[in-house]
């Protein structure tokens, strides 16, 4: 009781005339009806029935929930920025989410748009290499198969994810990998520092001369090598593989089945470096390291072409 | 006094200790006035149970509040959330507050209508229709119209068959 008291002397003498000389309260009731009629308003809410305050108020509920479903379904029609609107506001690492292609700019990179959110993004496709050999076929290529269709992608998490592009994987729409798919065709050469699984798909893509491969590639970077052994060549031994620089052909093979190459290592070729345990193209390539070991294309124990030291 | 006076011989205590209207506990009425009205609040009551206005405030708050999540919650979820929890607590505590100390208002009950012609003194009823302020009644003058008398010199004139609501103070 006595805190009541307290604070009911407290609101009368202090909060009350501070109130009143700042801002005029809602009345909770009425004013003084000595002093002056309540206002048309408050007598109309007052006389009205219960079902009618009722409606008025569930009216002025529904349009509010209205309006505000209206302001935030018109907040994501808007088009969207896609170079403000970054993808990490729509996805994180790891996630995978449909998205709709919209303009393939080349082999390995499009514009998409996720049908969700409408949030616009720009992509990079993982396990493609950005090659100096393209040709407008690649790009053809990447638009048939990606152009206009509804793609589920995974963003990588061990892919580049700068301001303004996420590296992905892209399934397609009939579960197929469509960088596997690019990298067969012979349309794009493989990274394999990224995707390493298709090491076999891309040396095949290679050694059958598809896409890239058989016409503009095939003359720049292609390395003649020749086995010797009779002095003829053997079949059973690829004798043709590409690298990414010069091609060099050995007039007088030497006496050992050896594959050779003048070309330094590149990795935008179709040669990484010459390094243990790196990936490696041809089986049974051999090469010198820059450490002046010999190397040779073997497969591991998972049936990955690695470079292995010369024993 | 003439002896065509209408005298409610059965009519309940107008004033009571000291002259003032009170609760049936002897206390006076929060909301009750300098003019002798009582100021009510609340607007809604389902069959006996008159809905607290604080309730309504903090559904109110409520409401603003999810207003406010659903365009806060990309950016700042967290505090969306914690928007949608302490905005309905904070508006029914102010409206509290509000008809407690600032502006004292009683909670009321409607329990009945009868026509103007049938008040009797003693009766509590809605100065306003269904809602709003009350007053007691002290005297029932029947004419063409009927003049009511309230506790604290107001008077209010209605027809004989207007439908009066009459309430019930609850604090």
């Amino acid at each position: 009781m006595g805190f009541a008291r307290s604070a009911h002397l407290f609101v009368a003498r202090i909060v009350r005339p501070l109130i009143m000389l700042g801002l005029k309260l809602p009345e909770t009731a009425e004013l003084n009806i000595h002093e002056r009629r309540p206002a048309i308003v408050r007598l109309f809410w007052w006389r009205s029935r219960q079902s009618t305050r009722l409606a008025m108020t569930c009216l002025g509920v529904v349009t509010a929930v209205a309006t505000t479903g209206a302001v935030g379904f018109a907040g994501e029609v808007l088009p969207q920025d896609y170079r403000r609107a970054g993808p990490e506001a729509a996805v994180h690492r790891g996630d995978s989410f449909e998205a709709v292609v919209r303009t393939v700019s080349d082999v390995d990179s499009f514009d998409g748009v996720e049908p969700v959110t409408g949030l616009s993004f720009r992509a990079h496709v993982a396990g493609l290499l950005h090659a100096g050999c393209r040709s407008p076929e690649s790009r053809e290529a990447a638009q048939n198969l990606l152009l206009g269709r509804n793609v589920r992608l995974v963003v990588r998490k061990d892919g580049g994810f700068d301001s303004e592009v996420m590296t992905v994987d892209v399934v397609l729409p009939d579960g197929t990998d469509y960088a596997r798919t690019i990298v067969h065709g012979g349309w794009a050469p493989a990274d394999l520092m990224a995707r390493d699984d298709l090491a076999i798909v891309d040396s095949s893509a290679r050694q059958e001369h598809r896409g890239l491969w058989a016409v503009s590639c095939a003359t720049d970077e292609q390395t003649t090598v020749t086995t010797t052994g009779s002095g003829e060549s053997s079949s059973s031994v690829p004798t043709t593989t590409t690298t990414a620089a010069t091609t060099t052909t050995e007039p007088d093979p030497p006496s050992s089945p050896v594959v050779t190459s003048t070309s330094p290592p590149s990795r935008d070729g179709s040669w990484l470096d010459v390094l243990l345990g790196r990936p490696c193209y041809v089986e049974g390539a051999r090469r010198t390291s820059a450490n002046g070991d010999e190397m040779v294309c073997e497969r591991n124990g998972r049936d990955q072409l690695r470079w292995r030291r010369v024993h | 006094m003439s002896t065509e006076d209408p005298v409610d011989l059965f009519s309940k205590p107008a004033d009571g200790p000291g002259g003032q209207l009170c609760l049936p506990d002897g206390r006076p009425p929060r909301g009750l006035t300098a003019g002798g009205w009582v100021r009510t609040t609340g607007w809604l009551q389902f069959g006996d149970w008159p809905v607290s206005s604080a309730l309504m405030a903090a559904l109110l708050g409520m409401l603003g509040a999810m207003v406010c999540a659903v365009l806060l919650v990309s950016t700042f979820p967290v505090a969306a959330g914690v928007l949608v929890v302490v905005v309905p607590l904070l508006f029914g505590a102010a409206w509290g507050i509000l008809t407690t100390f600032v502006q004292p208002a009683s909670l009321a009950r409607n329990i009945g209508t009868k026509p103007a012609e049938r008040l009797s003194p003693g009766d509590v009823v809605r100065l306003y229709g269904s809602i709003g302020p009350v007053g007691q009644v002290t005297a029932v003058t029947l004419a063409e119209s009927v003049r009511v008398a309230f506790h604290g010199g107001r008077h209010r004139t209605w027809a004989r068959r207007e439908v009066v609501h009459v309430a019930e103070l609850l604090s």
